[in-house]
C-alpha cells in the first residue's frame, strides 16, 4: 500500500480493512469513497476551507499506516501530565492497551476489537453523526478507518476519574496518513471527562492524521471534553468532532492546540434535545511556519437550547490563526441562546487571522451575537510589569498568559487546569528561546 | 556618592514631539526624601517617567547617574532590578496576572538579577501579609488580578505595598497623594515613611502641599515649565502653598 492521497483506493473492495465487517461498514466506506473520490482533497476555492490549504500535503509521499507500529521509547514528551487519570495510549489511532479499573458500566475498548466481536454495538452510532457530502476529510476517514477509542457510559454512571487518551503518532521511517476513529457514547444521565492529548513522536516524518470522532451525549448527560494538540512541526492535524447532545443534557469542550504544521480542529454539536447546552472554548498559540484552523458549527436543531463559544489565539511573525463559527438556528429552535466570541493577539505584524462568524437563524424568538478583536499587547501594561523589574520577555509572556487567563477557566480547576496551564508554560518556554534570546 | 544626580536634563515627547524638560539638575543623597513640585504641565511626571525609563519619551540632552551607573543606558526593567521603584500616578490594571503572582515574579526577577536564590515561598507570604497589614490592604486584593477593581485609593496603596516588597533604593512618588481621601493619605504617607531610611532615597511628585505634611521632605524643589526656579527646604511648600506658582511665571520664561 503505497498510493499517495490522490491516488487514494480505487475499488471498493481495497478499502476493506476489517475481516468479517458487516454489511453496514461496507456500505459507509463505500459511500465515503465516492465522496472523498468525487471532491477530492479539499482546495481553498471550498468555502470551508477558504484559509486553509491542504496544497503542501501533495508534495510528500504519505504512506497508508499499516497499524503495526507498536509503542516506541517516546517518555511521553508534550502529553498532559494526569497521573490520576484512567489512561490509553494510542499509537496511530491505535489503542495499545486498555485502562484497567474502570467503573462497573463504563467500557474502553478498541474500536477493530468491537468491529470484529460485537459490531451490533456501534451500528446505532458509527458514522451518523456527520453528512459525509459536508465533509471529504471525514468521507476519507469513513472510507479508510481502521482502529479508534471506544468509550461507552452506561445510563447514570459517572466516570470517576478523567480518562486521558494520549494519541502518539509515530512515523520512523516514511511519511505516513492515519485515519483514527473514536465513538464516546454516553447513556442518559451519565457523567463523563474526557481528556485527549495529540502528540508526535521524536524525529518522526511527515504525517496526515485525519480524525474523526463521533460523542453521542444522552439524555441528562454531561460531558467534558479536554484537549491538547501538541504535534511535532511536521504534523498534520486534522480532526472532526461530530457531537449530538440529547434533551437536558451539556457537552464542554476545551481545545488548546500549541504543536503541529497545520491543524484543524472542526467541530460540529447538534443540540438536539430540549434544554441540552453546549460551552465551546478553546485556546490556540501559532508561531512561524504554524496554521491552527478552529471551524465551529453548532446546530440548534430545537427549542430551548443554549451555545456558546469562546476562543482565543496568540500569533506570532509566521503564523497563521483561523477561526470560522457558524451558529444556526432552526426554524423551530425557539428561545434558543448562541454567543460566539473570537479574540486573537497578535505578537508581529508579519503574522496572519482570519475570523469568519456566521449567524444563520431561522426562528424568530432567539438570542445570538457575535464579536471578534485582533490586538496587540498594551504597551502600558508591559511597561507596568517592566518598571517592577520583570524582563521584556517575562512581561510578554505573563500577558500572553494572562490573555488566555479566562478562557483556561474553562478547563476544572485543580490537577487538570494544572496540567494544561504547564502546557501553556511550556509552550512560552519554546516561544522565549525562538523569539527574544534570537 | 550621591543616589540620584540628575545634569542638565532635557527631555521631548518621542517622534519630533514637543521639549518638556528644560535643563533639570538635582542631587538626592542616600537618606533624603526631596519633593517636586509644580503646576499642571510643569514636567513633573515627565520627570519621574523618564528617570524610570518609560517608552515615549526622549533625552535630548544631560545625564542622570544612579549609584555612580548611567541610569539612562537601562532599559526600565534593568533600571528596576537595580533599585528603582516608581509608584505610578496611574497604575496600570493587568487582568489574568494574580497581584501575589505579579509580585513574586518581580522579586525574583530582582534576586535573579542579584545572584541570588528565588524567595521561599513561606518567607514570601509572610512577608506580603505583614506588609499588607500595615497598609490596610485585604488580602482578597492580593488574591484579585494587579489593580482590577481596586478603588483609586487601593491602587495607591498597592503601589506602596508594591515598593515595600520590592525595597527599592530609589522610590519615585508620581502624584501618589491624588484620588485620595485624607484617611487613605495619611495610610499611604505612614507606609512611605516607614520605608525611609539612611540608604534609600525617595523623590515626591506631588501638586498639592497636603502630602508633605505627612511626608515631610528634606528638599523641595519647584518646577516650573520645564524647570527647576527655587529649592529650598520644607517652608518652600508651604510658602507656594500660600502664594501659589504664578510667582515664578516670570522665572521660567
Amino acid at each position: 500500500m503505497t498510493e499517495t492521497l490522490d491516488l487514494i483506493p480505487l475499488a471498493p473492495d481495497e478499502v476493506t480493512l476489517g475481516v468479517n465487517e458487516p454489511a453496514w461498514l461496507a456500505d459507509l466506506r463505500r459511500a465515503g469513497l465516492s465522496v472523498y473520490r468525487g471532491q477530492g482533497l479539499p482546495t481553498v476555492r471550498v468555502e470551508a476551507w477558504k484559509y486553509t490549504s491542504l496544497a503542501g500535503l501533495r508534495k510528500i509521499d504519505h504512506v497508508r499506516d499499516d497499524g503495526t507500529l507498536g509503542l516506541s521509547d517516546w517518555g511521553g514528551r508534550g502529553a498532559l501530565d494526569l497521573p490520576d487519570a484512567h489512561t490509553v495510549t494510542l499509537v496511530n489511532g491505535r489503542p495499545v492497551g486498555v485502562p484497567d479499573a474502570l467503573p462497573v458500566g463504563v467500557r474502553v475498548a478498541s474500536l477493530a476489537h468491537l468491529l470484529e466481536t460485537e459490531p451490533d454495538l456501534l451500528t446505532p452510532y458509527l458514522g451518523r453523526g456527520a453528512d459525509l457530502s459536508d465533509t471529504p476529510m471525514g468521507a476519507l476517514n469513513a472510507a479508510l478507518m481502521a482502529d479508534g477509542l471506544v468509550v461507552l457510559v452506561a445510563p447514570g454512571v459517572a466516570l470517576d476519574r478523567p480518562l486521558h487518551m494520549i494519541s502518539v503518532t509515530e512515523a520512523p521511517d516514511h511519511a505516513r496518513h492515519i485515519h483514527p476513529r473514536h465513538l464516546v457514547v454516553l447513556g442518559a444521565g451519565a457523567d463523563a471527562t474526557l481528556v485527549e492529548s495529540r502528540v508526535t513522536a521524536p524525529g518522526a516524518a511527515p504525517t496526515l492524521t485525519n480524525m474523526v470522532t463521533d460523542m453521542v451525549v444522552g439524555e441528562r448527560a454531561r460531558l467534558r471534553h479536554l484537549s491538547l494538540a501538541n504535534g511535532g512541526a511536521e504534523a498534520v492535524d486534522l480532526g472532526l468532532t461530530t457531537v449530538t447532545v440529547g434533551a437536558e443534557a451539556a457537552y464542554d469542550a476545551f481545545t488548546l492546540t500549541l504543536g503541529g504544521r497545520l491543524v484543524r480542529h472542526e467541530g460540529c454539536v447538534r443540540l438536539a434535545g430540549a434544554g441540552a447546552e453546549t460551552r465551546l472554548r478553546g485556546a490556540y498559540g501559532v508561531r512561524e511556519a504554524q496554521h491552527v484552523d478552529t471551524t465551529l458549527r453548532v446546530d440548534h436543531a430545537v427549542a430551548d437550547t443554549t451555545s456558546d463559544q469562546v476562543f482565543k489565539g496568540v500569533v506570532d511573525a509566521g503564523g497563521r490563526g483561523v477561526f470560522q463559527g457558524k451558529t444556526l438556528v432552526r426554524r423551530d429552535a425557539q428561545r434558543s441562546d448562541g454567543g460566539q466570541l473570537h479574540k486573537a493577539l497578535v505578537l508581529s505584524r508579519d503574522a496572519e487571522v482570519y475570523t469568519k462568524p456566521e449567524l444563520e437563524i431561522y426562528a424568530d424568538d432567539v438570542k445570538c451575537g457575535h464579536g471578534a478583536t485582533v490586538g496587540e499587547l498594551d504597551a502600558d501594561q508591559l511597561f507596568y510589569l517592566m518598571a517592577r523589574g520583570i524582563t521584556e520577555a517575562d512581561a510578554r509572556a505573563l500577558l500572553v498568559e494572562a490573555f488566555l487567563d479566562d478562557v483556561v477557566e474553562a478547563v476544572p480547576e485543580g490537577a487538570l487546569r494544572d496540567a494544561f496551564l504547564d502546557a501553556v508554560r511550556a509552550w512560552q518556554a519554546r516561544r522565549h528561546a525562538v523569539t527574544w534570546q534570537a | 556618592m550621591a543616589l540620584l544626580e540628575i545634569t542638565d536634563l532635557h527631555a521631548a515627547l518621542e517622534d519630533g514631539g514637543k521639549p518638556i524638560l528644560k535643563g533639570v539638575s538635582l542631587t538626592i543623597r542616600p537618606g533624603e526624601v526631596h519633593a517636586v513640585m509644580g503646576p499642571n504641565g510643569a514636567g513633573k511626571s515627565t520627570l519621574s517617567n523618564v528617570i524610570a525609563g518609560r517608552p515615549g519619551f526622549v533625552v535630548t540632552g544631560g545625564s542622570v547617574t544612579y549609584d555612580g551607573q548611567d541610569l539612562l543606558a537601562l532599559d526600565a526593567d534593568a533600571r528596576a532590578r537595580a533599585g528603582v521603584f516608581l509608584a505610578f500616578q496611574y497604575p496600570v490594571e493587568i487582568p489574568g496576572v494574580a497581584t501575589a503572582t505579579f509580585l513574586k515574579t518581580a522579586i525574583n526577577a530582582r534576586r535573579k538579577a542579584a545572584g541570588e536564590p528565588e524567595i521561599e515561598a513561606l518567607e514570601f507570604l509572610k512577608r506580603m501579609k505583614a506588609n499588607a497589614k500595615a497598609l490596610g490592604v485585604v488580602e482578597d486584593m492580593l488574591k484579585r488580578p494587579v489593580n482590577v477593581g481596586f478603588s483609586g485609593g487601593e491602587k495607591k496603596r498597592a503601589e506602596v505595598l508594591q515598593m515595600a516588597m520590592l525595597e527599592p533604593r530609589l522610590c519615585l512618588l508620581d502624584e501618589t497623594d491624588s484620588g485620595l481621601d485624607i484617611d487613605a493619605l495619611r495610610v499611604v504617607a505612614d507606609g512611605v515613611n516607614a520605608l525611609r531610611g539612611p540608604d534609600r532615597g525617595m523623590l515626591v511628585i506631588t501638586h498639592y502641599q497636603r502630602l508633605l505634611d505627612y511626608i515631610v521632605p528634606d528638599v523641595v524643589h519647584v518646577l516650573v515649565d520645564g524647570r527647576i526656579v527655587k529649592s529650598g527646604d520644607k517652608a518652600l511648600a508651604l510658602d507656594l502653598e500660600a502664594h501659589g506658582y504664578a510667582q515664578f511665571a516670570g522665572a521660567a520664561a
